[in-house]
């Protein structure tokens, strides 16, 4: 039995129609796609962007705001911890390792950070710079693996301007503006690629930033930068990454940092709110994906009846000439399926390209590197659409069994 | 191989537009002996096309019974009389019926494709013979791009495809001009006789008629008087 030489003549003879339905069937399946894969890549790359940040402390405030400032570095003025937090940080034997972030200042757009040489090698994860070194001195930088400076480059930092989204490698008028002219730092080295926003920031020791806002360095001594901190009077700091040194002391942390205007966050708590309030948006769109879908369906079933129907003859002939029923049922849902099957790996890759491009957009903004993941349960759907939408393509072929051949023959 | 058949008491009507039952054939008693070539004549309408549905089992009538070498094809299912006349009959339509996208060799072959994946070199060369023998042109194109002469053909040729014991033609020269008629009726004839298979020809052509042992002439569905068969 081979029904591949009537598919062939079938497809011939639909001219424009058999398009439509790949068409139509392609743009289904990549609109699902997309959308599941657009939001597990952001979910993923979000989560996988939290990792070095195992608790942060800040002032009392916005725990959503705390966190997309620290790790996902959305500029905002975040409200200020006492310098007195850092010394009983320093000396508190349940962390392991912690660091002082200090926002606010940017260079061509890009956000420059203060902090200590832990969090610039991710807690000893960075053996070495990508290029160069790591910073060793307070007027030296280290620049994220995006960021279009060169290593050697003398940059000047100037005051970001609350609600000013910059953007990345370029001077604004504003930039230019707040220049804190008498600072000069040099780019010593660049860091590894992370995969995150912080690809996108300039690290710098945080005694340059209370340097450069005339706070002083927060030691006794001059030059020295890093931990010990011991100036009787250390400058106010927005947030601390901290890395306790267990789970129990994690919780023990959390919970004595929550009191009197501190407040002391797990990054994953926040996120899993975060992702209950996308995860609603997404229920949203899921609904409308799926009315999408049924509509579409119902299109490719009406289409499928409608250009099978025009083959009802075929078949009446198929059967006067002796074929069997399996014959031409194969012949009609094999014709059917290649089509729609031919849409669904259309749509499959257009989905993809289209989820990469997105992606490649969002992370040109965000810094987030999304990875694509191909996931079976995306194919899903499109296996779906192709079983139901081919075993109409049997309606027509049923139906030529209704009539009697010689009526079939006369009148169709 | 004698494939006789024999054909009782056939009533069959149509349901008109009108809600009007029309009686388009109605017949006691015909037989055809195991090789005999028949003819039936008449005038358009008289209802040639609807018996030679009737003998090949593509409408099963509203009384009467039609016996096919022993196989009442009037009571077999569907499906079965599908399969019978797969295996038994080779129908020319009037309007030939080819697969309009299908090349020649393609439509030729076709009934081979329903039981085989692959179509043998054997039965490759075979058909390629056929379409010599019909002289047809050998060309990979649609069949809906050539002559309605060389259509008719291709039809002949795909009947005559699986050797069947009988053939049942309508108007199988009605498109053709009398070289070409004459080629085909040879065909027809030379296949009959070298397979001692029963052949049915609806015509009005008195040359085709001439060819046949006898000659049924129907008038408004009936078998006119004085021709009316003695057995
Ligand atoms: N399903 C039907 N519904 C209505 N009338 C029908 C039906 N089938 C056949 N007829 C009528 O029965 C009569 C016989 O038709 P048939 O096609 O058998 O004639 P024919 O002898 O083959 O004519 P022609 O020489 O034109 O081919 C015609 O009057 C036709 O209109
Ligand atoms: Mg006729």
């Amino acid at each position: 039995m081979n029904p591949f030489v009537m598919v062939k003549a079938d497809y011939r003879a639909m001219h424009g129609s058999a398009w439509a339905i790949v068409f139509l069937v392609a743009c289904a399946v990549a609109i699902g796609v997309a959308l599941s894969a657009q939001e597990k890549a952001v979910r993923q790359s979000a989560t996988y962007a939290a990792a070095d940040f195992d608790l942060v402390v800040g002032a009392a405030g916005s725990a959503t705001q705390l966190v997309m400032t620290t790790i996902y570095l959305q500029p905002d003025a975040l409200p200020l911890l006492p310098g007195q937090t850092l010394k009983s940080l320093q000396t508190d034997p349940r962390i392991k390792a912690f660091a002082p972030m200090a926002f606010g200042d940017v260079v061509a757009g890009y956000p420059l950070i203060g902090t200590t040489k832990e969090f610039v090698t991710r807690w000893g994860r960075f053996s070495a710079a990508a290029e160069g070194r790591f910073f060793a001195a307070e007027n030296e930088a280290v620049i994220g693996s995006g960021v279009k400076l060169q290593v050697g480059q003398d940059i000047t930092p100037a005051h970001a301007v609350a609600g000013e989204q910059s953007r990345l490698g370029e001077i604004s008028p504003q930039e230019q503006a707040h220049r804190h002219a008498h600072v000069h730092l040099t780019i010593v080295g660049r860091l590894p690629q992370t995969g995150t926003p912080w690809d996108n920031a300039i690290l710098i020791p945080i005694e340059s930033v209370w340097e450069t806002h005339g706070l002083g360095n927060g030691h006794q001594t001059d030059g020295i930068i890093g931990p010990p901190f011991d100036a009787d009077d250390i400058p106010p700091i927005p947030a601390f990454v901290v890395k306790p040194a267990s789970i129990s002391h994690a919780y023990q942390l959390r919970g004595d940092y929550r009191k009197n205007n501190f407040m002391a966050l797990f990054p994953a708590e926040i996120l899993v709110t975060l992702y209950q309030a996308m995860g609603d948006v997404r229920d949203v769109l899921l609904v409308a994906t799926v009315l999408n879908g049924v509509l579409i369906l119902a299109a490719i079933i009406l289409l499928v009846l409608a250009i099978f129907s025009l083959r009802r003859k075929r078949y009446v002939v198929l059967r006067a000439l002796g074929a069997p029923a399996l014959y031409i049922g194969l012949v009609a849902w094999l014709g059917a399926f290649g089509l729609i099957a031919a849409g669904c790996v259309v749509g499959l890759f257009l989905g993809w390209g289209l989820t990469a491009l997105v992606s490649m957009w969002l992370s040109a903004q965000t810094g987030l590197a999304l990875v694509l993941i191909f996931d079976w349960l995306q194919i899903g759907p499109a296996l779906f659409m192709l079983l139901s939408g081919s075993l109409f393509a049997l309606v027509p072929a049923w139906l030529s069994y209704r009539l009697p051949l010689h009526e079939g023959l006369r009148q169709l | 191989m004698s494939f006789h058949g024999t054909l009782h008491s056939l009533v069959h009507e149509a349901l008109q537009p009108d809600g009007q039952r029309l009686r388009i054939l109605d017949i006691p008693h015909l037989s055809f002996a195991g090789g005999e070539r028949v003819g039936i004549s008449g005038p358009s309408g008289s209802g040639k096309t609807s018996l030679l549905h009737c003998l090949a089992g593509l409408v099963i009538p509203d009384h009467g019974e039609i016996v096919w070498d022993q196989i009442p094809i009037t009571r077999l299912e569907a499906s079965a009389c599908d399969a019978w006349r797969l295996r038994h009959v080779g129908l020319i339509f009037q309007d030939f019926q080819l697969i309009p996208e299908l090349s020649v060799i393609e439509n030729i072959l076709l009934t081979t494709c329903f039981s085989q994946w692959r179509v043998g070199q054997e039965a490759r060369l075979q058909a390629h013979r056929q379409a010599e023998a019909l002289g047809l042109p050998d060309r990979d194109q649609p069949v809906s791009t050539l002559s309605r002469g060389e259509q008719q053909r291709v039809a002949v040729a795909r009947a005559l495809r699986h050797n069947p014991p009988l053939i049942l033609a309508d108007e199988p020269t009605a498109s053709l001009d009398r070289a070409n008629a004459d080629k085909v009726m040879r065909a027809l004839l030379a296949y009959a006789d070298t397979q001692r298979a029963t052949l049915v020809v609806a015509s009005h052509d008195p040359a085709v008629l001439a060819l046949m042992d006898r000659v049924i002439p129907l008038a408004n569905g009936r078998v006119q008087a004085g021709a009316e068969e003695a057995s």
